[in-house]
């Protein structure tokens, strides 16, 4: 049997892209590796759904996710928890903001902003926070999303195998690629129109086993610490802005306050070169010392009451950028077509909720303009 | 928290070190490393114009537990200083040159910070470097300063600290712009003590001039203490006073004597009037002046040391959280 489209991936991009392309392909297949979708980099993130405050050194990354905010909400409207109050604040020194500068900037992209209440802003240390705002911002639920995109890709009638892990994509005389998937049941073909690599810190593994050039990506082995907030924090969230700060907020899947830092959360960074490691394979053998110790002890300056906080867990995860998007913040997604291959496509997303950029913005053009 | 647990951080100020940042730093990750299991090693570059930041940026490359703050140009060594205390996370943070201060030192002096001394001061043995001159100016200076200030600075000091986390917090809420360290660690009021240590030195640092230090102590004298304004009050009173008595004298002369020579009561009346009136205006300014530059500083009122409470409680286990009713008479009962 021959695909129209196969998907590589069963991340949150992955899923979405598989459900758009059933708008007018008939056979789509959605590979993944692990037992189940969503189980690497779209679970074990912040869970923010952005609404433009976390970017003011990239305005069209702001304006972007407001919009994407929106569609976020109407299609997925259970999965987002809007049960906690989200309070930005400003510190006096090594921000690259100040707090003016934030209001302006959030006036500019029409982002609602309210000084904090008194009894919040009692919880920062007033010598070394300029000033808290009350934003508007939410989580989203992982599981609730898994559930959600499950249901949407049995109702487009996507065809998924899961435990399936792509080794090599060739591609034969007729144009036609083919995939060698890797399954618990052995070794098989899978024959496609189309390929989508959707695979984030693993997009190079495909390219590198099948020969093709590698795209530049950079990976950080990160650390996000769950912990068990104090009282006083139940119900809200906080980010420090804009500089080596943190961040701690609900994670609405473990019912816990993910704690992140800019300094201590990345441990290590590397870039894909010559000597090709799976990031994956990195990430199983790489050492996990947690560093709750330095963020806690960071964020207790700002925020005295965090050192009330038990450290339950950390979640460990390969995150990857394009070496572009470290300078100015932005996070561009990658969209790289016929890929070595022609009709082998690559999209690497850095953020949940814009994933309506790439269905909106660049499916049209593919669509119509698909190889024959 | 056990000693082991607890959380190092080391700051140090380069400017145009590049000829001692190498072996400083490999001698204090060492260091921290045989010590401590969590250490920070931050280095603040005070606008170096030299090799110094490509050569951190490479030794960050190579080592873990560094971090680098690169200010945007020269502030001096106390605001460097300042920038990496702001930054620091540890529980201790130890302060020291690059040059002179020995990295073998550090457990030492975090010890006896953590014996429960929220400021420890290094002095050094035999001041490295300094001519005897400038040894003796710079000694003359600080007592001079102790005098003024009424703070108790040590007789010889260098730039090797070591605070607590507590203190730490309660000198970073002075927003003072001269940040003399010592001065401020002493006005801040926690428990402090000095360690005496033999500094060294490294092939490639720089000598203290004489030409440099004396002004940069003038001008810390001035912005931290109201003293030399104090003395212009006095001086300018004690004038105003004289003023006044050479009034009495010349309506004295003028009495007793009857014949002086014309003119000279009304120009000499005029003059002391005058100078009167300009020494007391002088007084009140210099008073002003004093006050406003206390207040401009912007310090705290005060800084808290502890809190405690009594062991027991005044409502103790006899109290009972019991709503207790007035029994209603007998008599009521009966009809």
């Amino acid at each position: 049997m021959i695909y129209d489209a196969v998907v590589v991936g069963g991340g949150f991009y992955g899923c979405m892209l598989a459900v758009a392309l059933r708008r007018d392909r008939r056979r789509v297949l959605l590979l993944e590796k692990h037992a189940d979708i969503m189980q690497r980099a779209s679970y074990a993130n912040q869970a923010r759904v952005h609404q433009g405050y976390h970017y003011p050194r990239s305005l069209t990354t702001a304006l972007r996710s407001r919009v994407s905010f929106a569609r976020f909400a109407e299609d997925f409207p259970d999965c987002i928890d809007d049960t906690f109050q989200k309070y930005y604040a400003v510190p006096h020194n090594f921000s690259k903001v100040t707090a003016a500068g934030f209001r302006t900037f959030c006036e500019r992209i029409g982002a609602p902003l309210r000084p904090a209440p008194r009894a919040v802003r009692a919880l920062f240390e007033p010598a070394m926070v300029e000033e808290v705002f009350a934003v508007e911002e939410f989580a989203f639920n992982a599981v609730a999303l898994r559930r959600s995109l499950r249901q949407r890709l049995a109702d487009h009638r996507v065809e998924v195998r899961l435990n399936a892990d792509v080794q090599r994509v060739a591609q034969d005389r007729q144009g036609r690629l083919k995939a060698v998937v890797n399954e618990p049941a052995g070794e098989s073909e899978v024959v496609t129109q189309e390929l989508f690599n959707c695979t984030y810190s693993q997009l190079n593994q495909m390219l590198a086993s099948s020969g093709l050039p590698l795209i530049p990506l950079k990976h950080e082995l990160a650390e996000m610490a769950l912990v068990a907030p104090p009282d006083a924090l139940e119900g809200i969230g906080i980010t420090l802005m804009c500089g080596p700060f943190f961040s701690c907020m609900p994670f609405p899947p473990r019912r816990l306050h993910t704690l992140s830092h800019v300094r201590y959360t990345p441990h290590c960074a590397w870039q894909d070169g010559a000597e090709y490691v799976p990031p994956h394979e990195r990430f199983r053998t790489a050492s996990k010392t947690s560093q709750f110790g330095c963020m806690l002890r960071d964020a207790a300056r700002y925020v005295p009451v965090l050192k009330e906080c038990r450290h339950v867990d950390s979640l460990w995860e390969v995150k990857t950028v394009l070496p572009a998007s470290e300078r100015d913040d932005s996070r561009p997604i990658l969209w790289k077509r016929h890929h070595g291959f022609r009709n082998l496509h690559c999209i690497l997303g850095g953020k949940i909720d814009n994933v309506y950029d790439v269905l909106d913005e660049v499916f049209p053009a593919v669509l119509s303009r698909r190889a024959a | 928290m056990s000693p082991v647990d607890q959380f190092i951080s080391v700051v140090v100020p380069l400017h145009n070190d590049a000829k001692v940042v190498r072996p400083f730093v490999m001698e204090t990750l060492a260091v921290l490393a045989r010590n401590y299991s969590q250490y920070e090693l931050v280095l603040v570059d005070d606008g170096s114009k030299d090799e110094t930041v490509p050569l951190l940026n490479e030794l960050l490359s190579r080592h873990a537990g560094l971090r680098l703050l690169q200010l945007s140009r020269s502030f001096g060594a106390e605001v460097a200083v300042t920038a990496g205390l702001d930054s620091s996370i540890g529980d201790f943070v130890v302060v020291m040159g690059p040059d002179r201060d020995p990295p073998a030192d550090i457990p030492r002096i975090v010890s006896v910070a953590q014996q429960g001394f929220d400021v420890v001061m290094g002095v050094p043995d035999p001041a490295p470097g300094e001519g005897w001159l400038s040894r003796k100016l710079r000694s003359l200076c600080r007592r001079a300063f102790s005098r003024f200030t009424g703070l108790d600075l040590p007789e010889c000091s260098s730039l090797f600290l070591c605070f607590s986390r507590r203190a730490l917090a309660a000198i970073s809420r002075i927003k003072q712009k001269n940040r003399h360290l010592h001065l401020l660690s002493c006005s801040v009021g926690y428990s402090s003590t000095q360690m005496r240590y033999r500094s060294i030195w490294r092939k490639g640092a720089r000598k203290d001039r004489l030409a440099q230090t004396i002004p940069h102590l003038m001008s810390t004298a001035i912005k931290n203490s109201s003293y030399p304004l104090r003395c212009v009050t006095y001086s300018a009173a004690s004038a105003s006073v004289l003023n006044l008595l050479y009034m009495l004298y010349i309506a004295g002369v003028n009495l007793v004597k009857g014949r002086v020579a014309e003119g000279w009561t009304t120009l000499s009346l005029q003059i002391s009037v005058m100078f009167f009136f300009l020494f007391s205006t002088l007084v009140m300014i210099a008073e002003y002046l004093a006050h406003a530059a206390e207040e401009s500083k912007e310090r705290p009122l005060y800084h808290v040391l502890d809190e405690r409470t009594s062991d027991s409680q005044i409502l103790g286990a006899q109290c009972r959280n019991l709503l207790i009713l007035q029994e209603p008479a007998q008599h009521e009962f009966t009809t």
